[in-house]
């Protein structure tokens, strides 16, 4: 284009080229917080339970761990029967390094004393759950975006983090708690622009899971017969991952140090998933049971308890490795007579040992050893 | 590491800073930039370890270049002293017969070790020496076969003497060790490479726009295309077979050659995108291959530079030996012309294609594919005057679009049945798949059958966005083949269009992450 002026034309072009960077950053900045608020779930089992953690003012006793203390505690029967003061902040995948985490936030912003760490044999595995960490980080800064930005960048840039995918979803939270129906999408951007409830907002986004308070929050549903689908099976065998390992026994520690009182509870499967397992269970079990005692906690685990005190029938489970609602409310009321005053004395009587293992399969699986004897 | 990682983002944005500085600051000297990125990427994405097989090709072959060199100066200057004629002939013959022992010892050492690395424990196996084919504990160095026939192309252009031995070892260590093709090619040439690596690059240079566009398309094609297709790919096949519909295994073939097809152009895409952004260009290597209209032309649009590398190294040096020659000679008395002058190449195809079946694997499977393949190209070239004069006696008029269009779903079929030997891992059973695909394909018993895989929401979005990202690719390459420049197109669009295309492109990228599927690049692994 022709001009009198020389210089314009030079001007005009690093205009125009801030212009467009502008609009497109713009363009590419609207798609992130679209996507961010429309697919990304507004509520979840994680945002409940840290919801009402920073709702309480103070706690005495704290529930952390995956989904098997998730969905096996019930923070309102606990403390109906201790007279405790209860949130229930184990979450779906939750590894011991975020179990830490929780557990100091509790002790350091609302006075835990009392921690009970659920766990199975399949978490001495899990090391890395990039969806259930990102949840949980989400949850812990909830109404701190910055905080959880610094987060979930930090957790990026872990070294068995950034060279992979994860570090990618990371930056990207929505892509681990995606919702892509089209009315989930609708719900999470009224819910954001209005301020939903998170309970009530999960429970329309979770299918079947209805919100029982205290952070806590189960399912109806029970095993479909015929399913007989078992950890082994869907998971493969198990495996002891030496960092998770180290780990436990870190949170153990820490809990000494810090006169946190620690129970570890093993929660209940159906005794053939147990079974699954072999000779497994048992030996890798006593190992764990053996660490975390040497360190001062207290261990349960209820797949020992005898039938005669504790039996829970298929109808308390929702799938072969967690309790519905009814299974954790008659799971919690057997644990507050364990840990509770007398808990010392009754616990000897109700649970069996991992050194018997074939008394233990006479008892839980009689038909089986049965059929073993007569072959 | 992983292409799409934070670690890969901050590398090539450190990289580019390094490299424009270096070359903003000095002016010259980027490439050793180049050089010392690639190395940390062999680091990051491979292991240390395994760098040792690299250097042993890279010094090998920049050492037995030089030698030619010398050689041939040495050759040049002897040849200056002398007239006589024998005495010329024998210096000649001398220095050709020591080029030649080099040669055959460097190959034997690039060669060999390649063949080490990927079959010796394949041997035990069948001799029953180890438990499995695969896992004898050495790792397999990160792009050994493509840095490899890299440097074998080096090595066998400086014996022919086109090209100038590289006298630098850290600059001939750039060529082979340049990071974007390390993964899986492109296989690129020393004489259209080396020039632009040495060379310093501006900014300017570069197309941003049109390298970002290339990315995310190599993007889409890789993680919303490719990966979303391999879990259906593989529970498809686990049902076909005997007794199940052919259909299934005709569906799980389709979808696999558009899987293959996403992983390995879009990985393409990815690396050449990156290195367009250093303002180096390399070679291309995919041309639209699912428009071809023959087998032959198929396999000069796919890995087109493995197919240039087959060719130049493998195909004519066969064809034009003297047994090759003396076959066609006699062919030609005995079967006519044609024969003749085809059956050398045919035989030359075969035995390339065979090879490359091999390059895949050792097992059955890829060498029947290599087999197949190698078949029918030779004998469409054997029977080409038959099809001439059937299509003149039965007056079909070859330049209408409908006959093109006719090739074209020829081609596609026939290199579809060549993917039952190459996806479906045992030999056996990929006859039985496509026995049964061919003999009792029961369209109709195809819904019963998907409906028994009893598939959830998230896998059948999965299709829905496979099949989506499908149809663009399919609508883009429609439209370039018929010239059109898609990146062009776009480029010309106001800013806000460019800008939302693209912010879409990223948003099912990052949406197909989360499905948690897919891995690596298929040809990473070969």
């Amino acid at each position: 284009m022709p001009t009198t002026d020389g210089s314009r034309p030079t001007q005009r072009r690093p205009a125009a080229r801030r212009v467009a960077t502008l609009v497109s950053l713009a363009i590419f900045a609207g798609t992130y917080l679209l996507a961010l608020w429309g697919l990304g779930a507004y509520g979840s089992t994680t945002a409940v339970a840290w919801h009402d953690f920073h709702a309480a003012e103070r706690l005495d006793t704290l529930v952390v761990g995956s989904s098997f203390g998730q969905q096996g505690i019930d923070p309102v029967t606990l403390d109906a029967r201790l007279g405790t003061t209860t949130v229930n902040l184990a979450t779906p995948g939750q590894t011991p390094d975020d179990s830490l985490d929780a557990i100091k936030c509790g002790v350091g912003e609302k006075g835990v004393c009392h921690v009970i760490l659920a766990v199975g044999l399949d978490s001495l595995g899990t090391r890395l759950d990039t969806n259930s960490h990102v949840a949980f980080v989400l949850g812990r800064n909830e109404g701190d975006p910055l905080g959880a930005a610094s987060s979930l960048v930090a957790f990026a840039l872990r070294p068995d983090v950034v060279g992979t995918r994860d570090s990618v979803r990371a930056l990207f939270p929505w892509t681990c708690l995606p919702t892509y129906a089209p009315r989930s999408v609708a719900l999470n951007l009224r819910n954001r622009i209005q301020g939903g409830d998170v309970a009530h907002a999960t429970e329309e986004l979770v299918r079947g899971w209805h919100y029982v308070g205290r952070g806590y929050g189960n399912y109806d549903r029970t095993i479909a017969p015929g399913d007989g689908r078992t950890s082994l099976q869907v998971f493969g065998s198990p495996h002891v991952d030496r960092v998770v390992w180290d780990e436990y026994a870190a949170i153990c520690d820490w809990c000494r140090e810090h006169n946190v009182s620690l129970t570890v509870v093993a929660t209940p499967h159906p005794a053939y998933d147990v079974a699954a397992f072999g000779d497994d269970y048992p030996r890798i079990m006593a190992d764990f049971q053996r660490m975390v005692q040497a360190r001062g906690a207290t261990y349960l685990d209820l797949n020992l308890a005898h039938r005669s005190y504790y039996d829970p029938p298929l109808s308390d489970f929702d799938d072969f490795e967690h309790l519905n609602a009814t299974g954790a409310e008659r799971l919690t009321d057997v644990l507050a007579r364990l840990i509770g005053p007398d808990g010392a004395g009754e616990r000897d009587a109700a649970l069996g040992s991992y050194d018997d293992w074939d008394g233990w399969r006479r008892e839980h699986l009689p038909d089986a050893a049965d059929a073993g004897r007569q072959s | 590491m992983e292409l799409l990682s934070l670690q890969f983002a901050i590398f090539l944005v450190a990289l580019l800073a390094a490299y424009y500085a270096v070359g903003r600051l000095v002016g010259r000297g980027q490439w050793v930039v180049l050089l010392l990125g690639s190395l940390a990427f062999y680091g990051m994405a491979g292991t240390w370890k395994t760098l040792a097989f690299v250097l042993v090709a890279g010094v090998s072959t920049w050492a037995a270049a030089l030698g030619f060199s010398r050689l041939d100066a040495g050759l040049k200057a002897r040849l200056g002293e002398t007239r006589d004629r024998s005495a010329r002939k024998a210096a000649k013959a001398a220095v050709h017969r020591r080029k030649r022992l080099v040669l055959l010892a460097c190959l034997a050492l690039c060669l060999g070790t390649l063949a080490y690395l990927k079959y010796w424990n394949v041997v035990l196996f069948e001799l029953g020496l180890a438990s499995s084919p695969h896992g004898m504990g050495l790792l397999l160095p990160l792009g050994i076969s493509f840095y490899t026939f890299q440097a074998l192309s080096y090595l066998i252009d400086a014996y022919r003497g086109s090209l100038q031995a590289e006298r630098s070892l850290p600059r001939h260590l750039t060529f082979l060790l340049y990071f974007p093709q390390l993964i899986q090619g492109p296989i690129n040439r020393y004489g259209d490479l080396a020039p632009q690596l040495f060379s310093t690059h501006a900014p300017r240079e570069v197309d941003l726009s049109r390298s970002l566009q290339l990315l995310l398309f190599g993007m889409l094609k890789k993680y919303a295309m490719a990966d979303l297709l391999v879990g259906l790919i593989t529970r498809l096949l686990a049902g076909a077979g005997d007794g199940a519909p052919g259909s299934l295994a005709i569906l799980a073939i389709l979808l696999y050659s558009a899987q293959q097809y996403g992983d390995f152009s879009g990985g393409i895409d990815m690396v050449e995108a990156v290195s367009e952004l250093l303002g180096i260009r390399m070679a291309p290597n995919f041309r639209r291959p699912y428009l071809s209209t023959s087998l032959a032309d198929f396999w000069r649009r796919w890995h087109i530079t493995l197919g240039t590398w087959m060719r130049d190294y493998v195909f004519y040096p066969l064809a034009l030996t003297r047994p090759m020659r003396a076959l066609g000679k006699v062919a030609g008395g005995r079967l006519g012309s044609h024969v003749g002058r085809t059956l050398p190449a045919c035989v030359a195809n075969v035995a390339v294609f065979l090879l490359v079946g091999l390059w895949h694997g050792a097992e059955t499977h890829y060498l029947v594919w290599g087999l197949y393949n190698g078949l029918v190209i030779a004998l469409a070239d054997l029977l080409r005057p038959a099809f001439d004069r059937a299509s003149s006696l039965l007056r079909v008029d070859r330049s209408t679009r409908g006959w093109h269009a006719f090739r074209v779903v020829r081609t596609f079929v026939v290199v579809n049945v060549g993917w039952y030997f190459d996806r479906i891992y045992d030999f056996g059973a990929s006859l039985a798949c496509l026995r049964q695909s061919v003999l009792h394909p029961d369209f109709a018993g195809l819904p019963q059958a998907l409906a028994a895989l009893d598939m959830g929401k998230s896998e059948l979005l999965q299709v829905l966005v496979a099949g989506a990202v499908a149809l663009l690719v399919a609508c883009v390459s429609l439209y370039e083949e018929r010239g059109g420049d898609a990146s062009g197109w776009l480029s010309r669009r106001p800013v806000a269009v460019r800008a939302a295309a693209c912010a879409v492109m990223c948003l099912v990228v990052v949406l197909s992450l989360s499905f948690g599927v897919g891995g690596g690049f298929m040809y990473a692994n070969y």
